[in-house]
């Protein structure tokens, strides 16, 4: 896939052209330097906004007229990468081209910018009352996440292991934060982000470039150029000084442990691809050391698995077992992680692992909006396409050398064992 | 080889082996991946059934049990070739069926051969039973601690006599304790039968040449007895109660589960097809432009852990509203008033007809992804929805023929659980 630049007005516009899917797909991503205190603000933003416009001003009447798009799909979020926010409206809509009618796109764009620019707002404000809406539907959130006990032990382990990091990562929901967010913070995060924000518009599919940015150039004929944004994706993980043990004991069924590791070493794109080879063989499939080990041998767990983040550049073990057996576990865990660092890698996994990710990346090719997705992130986290071809040779020349002296900078961080008793656990 | 279109551009080939097997074939040729998942009719729900009018029992769990072993049959562990191949395998249990499914980019025949090499000819150990034993235990208690399944449970408890509608999947850890060689056998012996299972494969693939290959395969060439067809038996019929209220100490919020039961009548009149005209009148009724969604949203009591959606099964169904919420009382005088009041209500042609073209645009974006489209056709051929003539049919519903769940929302019908904290 090519990501192909346009000349239209000042526009940071881009084509993705690709003939193999029935739908076209446009992306708007609004680009900020990450305030860590208005992450609430900023996930309600892209909440609120595809809720209703001034057009279509209540939830109704706007899903009447996604549906009468062709079921128009909307996705938004809000993502952080190092000190970068994301702020992403992707809509997706079936190709002209497949339906009895040729104005489904033309539509479905004055939607998007109805959407992004002319929001249910009165006098330049958000009511209070539909802030206040969300406020308690983020708080019903809270609690919710509190019962779940899956979602409440990773929450609270997450809490642990950034507890350094608190402003650098962005999560959302931001509890203590979230008494401040009103009508004025929303409204005024709301035009930051239509006024102050770098604007990206991406276009993927197949559709004719000439009658494309005649439209694009029409109907955006009103955004201005920003000035570009200083953009470090880098992460900068704070470490603990020594392992940071927590032990929460209210669970009243399984124990729930999270092991959260220190990777000391710098977040360059080479460590990213060896750190995403390790996470495959360490706990990534079921010929992994620990799923070989603690599943397959042991019998100590129904599930278990590693999880790397390379956005974050954070790397974590999760798993569930008898609150009998979790001193065995996390002994189990670190024996695994030491055997790969004296070496203990064979070939035959270590080939494993990177064909597995290779196949993921191939299947990338499969969905449009996947493609669409990973091409924005290499766009701005690389400044180049996402190029198969390449990205799977970068995992060809990975040596087991290379991995294992870089594995040695893995230490443990932080150990949360969410269970039903307090236990006394040495680390070894 | 029977080709034949479910909608434009898709075509489907359908063919029954000489085994009985049913196997469709969607060739889906500019995609990367293939995706193929062999089904057996064989669930969590049949530990009591009948054969040639003889009672037979197993222990429940036994189907789920089956499918862990059916990865270390004869000797051998399934899941090794396709790891080799770059293959991901997996397989789950559901009441109704045991699915094992595998998607590859290379060598979609040979891994597909092997996928058939396992179910020919069966051989458990006893060490394996044992290694799995424990780990079915592991997984079991997984759930031990979500009050959201407890609440749900009760609900189907509430609904439904028959165990085999609310008891777990994957048996209880007393249940698995007497599942042993014996009864794997019985259960392969009954269940394991080419007839009694489907073959489902999309994607990147040479129709022809994969037929060849089933045709071919020693699980077709194979000599089997002749299949006995299962007989199952379901009692729908409710317990005394509509009501079930539970203060637990150590919630965090309070849960809030309604069931509306599709009446034996209604449920059973077979010019209904409830998996087609469930999904339009759920829109309509509890979806974002409905009414109830107005409702909710004006009284604050709307929140990310609302859901509505029907529940059909082949011997079943009702329609499930839930909540975890601050504020029950309210939610639940709100949604019966709503409820109640459903008989009275007008379908507006309106949402119905906005509805109907985003359908049409749903299901093309739906056979634009060649994993879409695989579960997609999957569920349909589990639900027994007429592949060939779904997407047309749905095309001709008409707002009255809806009407006929209106008329179920009757206070009779309509059962409540409520898990609340202690205040």
């Amino acid at each position: 896939m090519k990501i192909i630049k346009r000349d239209i007005k000042n526009l940071n516009l881009y084509y993705l052209p690709n003939k193999k899917f029935k739908t076209v797909e446009i992306a708007f991503v609004f680009v900020n330097k990450m305030d860590p205190v208005k992450i609430n603000e900023r996930n309600f933003l892209v909440d609120i906004l595809l809720e209703s416009t001034k057009k279509y001003n209540n939830p109704e009447k706007f899903n009447l007229v996604c549906d009468n798009l062709y079921g128009l799909d909307k996705i938004s979020n809000y993502h952080t990468i190092g000190d970068v926010g994301l702020t992403t409206f992707l809509f997706r809509t079936v190709n002209d081209k497949y339906l009895n009618q040729d104005d489904v796109f033309a539509k479905t764009l004055d939607l998007c910018l109805e959407v992004i620019y002319n929001p249910k707002i009165h006098r330049g404000y958000f009511s209070k009352k539909s802030v206040k809406e969300l406020k308690v539907q983020t708080e019903e959130l809270i609690m919710s996440i509190k019962q779940n006990k899956n979602s409440y032990s990773y929450y609270q382990f997450m809490n642990e292991y950034t507890k350094n990091n608190q402003a650098e990562f962005g999560f959302f929901p931001d509890i203590k934060n979230i008494d401040k967010i009103n009508h004025l913070t929303l409204s005024s995060t709301y035009k930051q982000m239509v006024t102050d924000d770098e604007l990206y518009v991406f276009i993927a599919g197949n559709f004719d470039f000439q009658v494309m940015d005649e439209l694009i150039a029409e109907k955006l004929s009103f955004v201005i150029e920003r000035p570009k944004l200083p953009l470090d994706f880098t992460s900068k993980f704070i470490p603990n000084q020594s392992v940071n043990e927590v032990i929460e004991k209210t669970s009243n069924g399984q124990t729930r442990i999270y092991i959260g590791y220190d990777l000391g070493f710098e977040h360059s794109l080479k460590n990213i691809r060896l750190m995403g080879l390790f996470d495959e063989l360490f706990g990534g499939f079921e010929k992994a050391k620990l799923f070989a080990s603690i599943r397959e041998n042991l019998n100590l767990s129904y599930y278990v698995y590693s999880k790397y983040n390379e956005d974050s550049n954070m790397f974590y073990v999760g798993l569930e077992t008898t609150k009998e057996k979790e001193a065995v576990a996390i002994k189990e865990v670190e024996k695994q992680l030491q055997a790969c660092k004296m070496g203990e890698i064979d070939d035959e996994l270590f080939n494993q692992a990177k064909n597995n990710i290779i196949n993921r990346l191939e299947r990338t090719m499969d969905s449009q909006t996947r493609l669409l997705l990973s091409n924005i992130i290499s766009f701005f986290k690389y400044e180049d396409v996402f190029n198969l071809e390449k990205r799977i040779a970068e995992i060809q020349e990975l040596t087991k050398a290379d991995l294992i002296d870089l594995i040695q900078k893995i230490n443990v961080d932080t150990i949360y064992i969410y269970t039903s008793e307090a236990k006394k656990w040495k680390k070894n | 080889m029977e080709e034949k279109l479910i909608m434009e551009d898709e075509a489907i080939i359908e063919e029954i082996l000489e085994n009985g097997l049913k196997v469709y074939i969607h060739p889906k040729n500019k995609f990367v991946q293939s995706l193929a998942s062999l089904q057996v009719n064989f669930g969590g729900r049949d530990y009591k059934y009948q054969i040639a009018d003889q009672d037979y029992t197993l222990p429940e769990g036994t189907a789920h049990f089956l499918e862990h072993m059916l990865f270390e049959n004869n000797g051998n562990t399934l899941s090794d070739f396709f790891i080799k191949n770059n293959a991901d395998i997996n397989a789950f249990t559901s009441r109704r069926i045991t699915s094992y499914y595998f998607s590859t980019q290379n060598n979609f025949d040979a891994l597909l051969a092997s996928l058939l090499d396992n179910f020919i000819d069966y051989d458990f150990s006893e060490k394996t039973i044992k290694k799995e034993r424990n780990i079915i235990s592991q997984e079991l208690a997984m759930s031990d601690d979500s009050d959201e399944e407890k609440a749900y449970k009760s609900l189907l408890r509430l609904m439904y006599k028959d165990r085999s509608i609310y008891q777990d999947i994957g048996g209880s850890k007393t249940s698995i304790k007497s599942i042993n060689k014996a009864v794997l056998n019985q259960a392969v012996t009954h269940f394991y039968h080419p007839q009694n299972m489907s073959l489902l494969i999309t994607g990147n693939v040479n129709a022809i040449k994969v037929l060849e290959l089933l045709k071919n395969h020693p699980f077709n060439t194979k000599k089997w007895q002749t299949y006995q067809p299962i007989k199952r038996m379901i009692d729908i019929s409710d317990k005394s109660g509509r009501h079930f209220k539970k203060i637990k100490p150590n919630l965090d919020t309070n849960i809030v589960e309604i069931g509306v039961k599709i009446p034996e009548i209604v449920f059973r009149d077979k010019t209904l097809e409830h998996n087609l005209l469930t999904s339009p009148f759920f829109s309509l009724v509890f979806g974002n432009s409905s009414l109830l969604y107005r409702i909710l949203k004006s009284k604050n009591l709307y929140n990310y852990s609302f859901s509505a959606a029907p529940v059909i099964e082949d011997d079943y169904g009702f329609f499930n509203i839930s909540i975890e919420t601050k504020k029950p009382k309210l939610f639940i005088k709100t949604l019966m008033e709503y409820l109640t009041n459903l008989p009275e209500l007008m379908l507006d042609e309106k949402v119905f007809k906005a509805y109907q073209r985003g359908e049409i645009g749903r299901s093309i974006k739906a056979f634009d992804d060649v994993k879409k489209t695989h579960y997609l056709v999957k569920k349909m051929l589990m639900d027994e929805v007429d592949i060939f003539s779904f997407v047309e049919k749905s095309k001709s519903i008409k707002l009255p023929d809806l009407q006929i769940y209106l008329d179920i929302f009757k206070k009779n019908n309509i059962y409540l659980v409520e898990y609340l904290q202690q205040p």
